[in-house]
């Protein structure tokens, strides 16, 4: 089964562990892309992750990955096969939980 | 985690060089321009990309210059490099009998003068149809 990721800060990180299950919430990125709580499989050790993505880099030092359900939204265009949305909150229950915390390359 | 940047999805025909087409038109705009594929190790100057770029490369970064691509590579997105880099993502190759390929070119705000004379240009220059400005 394959992983899906969160990379996030350390406020961020905080945020989502301090409640069972992890619940990721929805918000509106910056740019026109929609409305959602986003994710990726590209891997921690994944390299210029951040320009991937186009996130500051303090958005990637900490990382949830998970188990997939095959429930996310892949994003439309090239970027699709590596980032997915969840067009509102997304829990993540105890049994698929893999990993939260520090993000290690 | 919020994404950034505006995906611009193109569909072009596969007779098209993208990679020729991406590296000459981004060079003319910014002259120092740097690129580097998501496997290099380092940027270098496009002036040289027909040497460093993997001839297939599905994936690569243009940044407006040296200086542009240090503050990518230290600091990700960050306020003092907006608009500074355009991420290429063309996927494989076409096959042979396809009659357009599907392209995605990332960049930051288009609204700002130089990169949407960039970005028009692409456009124009790859005789792209746009399939969806807003991914």
């Amino acid at each position: 089964m394959s992983h899906q990721h969160h990379y996030t800060d350390r406020v961020g990180y905080n945020g989502i562990v301090a409640l069972s299950p992890w619940r990721f919430r929805a918000g509106q990125p910056p740019g026109p892309h929609p409305f959602g709580a986003y994710f990726t499989t590209l891997p921690p050790g994944t390299k210029k992750l951040a320009k991937r993505l186009q996130i500051p880099r303090t958005k990637i030092e900490f990382a949830f990955i998970f188990l997939d359900q095959s429930d996310l939204v892949p994003l439309r265009g090239r970027r699709g096969p590596f980032i997915f949305f969840s067009p509102h909150d997304y829990e993540v229950d105890a049994p698929r939980q893999v990993y939260g915390g520090r993000r290690q390359p | 985690m919020n994404i950034g940047g505006i995906d611009l999805n193109l569909s072009v025909s596969p007779r098209i060089s993208v990679t020729d087409v991406a590296l000459r038109v981004c060079g003319r705009y910014w002259p120092q321009a740097m690129c580097e594929d998501i496997e290099s190790e380092a940027a270098f100057p496009v002036s040289e990309a027909a040497s460093k770029l993997p001839r297939d490369s599905e994936e690569f970064f243009v940044y407006r210059d040296a200086d542009a691509a240090a503050s990518w590579d230290r600091d990700g997105l960050a306020p003092e490099n907006a608009n500074t880099m355009i991420h290429f993502l063309f996927g494989p190759k076409p096959r042979k009998n396809a009659d357009r390929r599907e392209i995605t070119i990332v960049y930051d705000h288009r609204d700002k003068g130089e990169m949407r004379k960039l970005i028009d240009a692409l456009i124009r220059e790859l005789q792209a149809t746009v399939e969806d400005p807003e991914g």
